[in-house]
């Protein structure tokens, strides 16, 4: 019984110095910030400020799609409407989307490339699309036997992707897209997957 | 006796702590960003049967710059009216790739697809100002300098795109960020 007591009570005296710990650091680092904006306002060094002036946020995310002129469109209004990225991302397109990833010869040419947006903008996640019947990249629908088929091998091919852009930059969380379009009488419909 | 309660005690705060910290290191972190949790998204597009063809008049060259990414789309659909007219090929850079040897030749294998399946004949190059593979606005020194290398990198593109295919329009723009207020507006220029 009195072991219990004992116990309650240093419990009890623990989890307030905790509680008294934790509300002295954060009055100490909100001292600390208003100290540091005092002094950027009244010292600012030009060359330095102009720069945090531009640079007031960072790039969000990069998306990486096929230059093919039936998907532009869409994709633009996936990507910026659908996602919520408007103005927020570096939008690469190149013929093929991740084939030339995939191709040992330019792969390190691609990935220094890709680099250069990490480097500057600092993106944190990446968006790859693929697409159905790209003519640029796999020599179009004809070249599989069924859709079914097709939709696997790109499958393959961005999960690959996503193997090597996490060995290069292991903190990128990466998302993978699969568009399709079919045509009704007076319109297109495309429809984005997610692969998992 | 004693070192039997010690040792009590002890497990007792280590539980304590440990689930003090978890629950503050939970609270506190948010350097995290939102999951983008979006599956089979349907975009319907109207399409006009008159002008319904399988290949497309135009190529956009254009950097992958995320300031200028909602710009280019907005000259490219309303100010030019090319609305699901265009391949568009953004590579880190854009154009400078072209003038630098090293690259030339892959890119240009690049273009030959388009130029070979989808039948363009205008080449639309936009290029712009604080670009990161030049080494931003710092390595040129003046706004004139700048002014004039970009210009001049455009003007040995179309050279080189119209040695190789003789047929093909290029225009060539040149963008620049202006700010306005608290607002940042993009301004085109072109180059003749």
């Amino acid at each position: 019984m009195n072991n219990t007591k004992k116990t309650i009570k240093l419990s009890y005296t623990i989890v307030t110095i905790l509680i008294i710990i934790t509300f002295s650091i954060v009055t100490y680092k909100n001292t600390l910030a208003s100290d540091e904006a005092v002094d950027n306002e009244s010292k600012k060094t030009p060359k330095y400020s102009k720069f945090f002036d531009e640079k007031t946020k960072w790039c969000d995310a990069l998306v990486i799609t096929c230059t093919d002129f039936r998907f532009t469109t869409a994709t633009q209004e996936f990507i910026n409407d659908r996602l919520g990225l408007k103005d927020n991302y570096d939008y690469i397109s190149i013929p093929g989307s991740i084939r030339n990833l995939l191709d040992p010869k330019t792969r390190d040419l691609v990935l220094n490339t890709f680099g250069v947006s990490f480097r500057l903008h600092h993106v944190k996640r990446v968006v790859i699309l693929g697409h159905q019947d790209c003519t640029t990249g796999y020599g179009g629908s004809k070249s599989f036997s069924e859709p079914a088929t097709e939709y696997e091998t790109i499958c393959k091919d961005l999960k690959k992707a996503r193997r090597l852009m996490r060995l290069r930059f292991p903190h990128l969380k990466v998302y993978l897209y699969y568009g399709t379009v079919f045509f009704t009488e007076r319109q297109r419909i495309y429809n984005f997957k997610q692969i998992l | 006796m004693k070192v039997k309660q010690m040792k009590k005690y002890f497990n007792i705060i280590f539980i304590i702590v440990l689930s003090y910290f978890i629950s503050t290191g939970c609270a506190f972190n948010k350097t995290s960003s939102p999951d983008l949790l979006v599956d089979n998204q349907q975009i319907a597009t109207l399409l006009n049967p008159e002008t319904l063809r399988s290949d497309c008049d135009t190529l956009l060259i254009t950097c992958i710059d995320y300031r200028f990414a909602v710009a280019n789309q907005g000259l490219i659909n309303e100010t030019l009216k090319l609305k699901d007219n265009y391949d568009h090929i953004s590579i880190p850079g854009g154009i400078y790739n072209l003038v630098t040897p090293e690259t030339r030749e892959l890119l240009f294998s690049k273009f030959a697809l388009s130029v070979k399946l989808h039948l363009i004949n205008r080449v639309v190059i936009i290029s712009h100002k604080d670009c990161g593979a030049y080494g931003g606005s710092a390595t040129f020194g003046s706004e004139i300098a700048e002014n004039e290398t970009l210009c001049t990198d455009l003007r040995t593109a179309r050279a080189l795109l119209i040695e190789k295919y003789p047929t093909l329009e290029v225009n060539l723009f040149l963008e620049s960020l202006a700010k306005e207020g608290a607002e940042v507006k993009v301004h085109f220029e072109k180059i003749p």
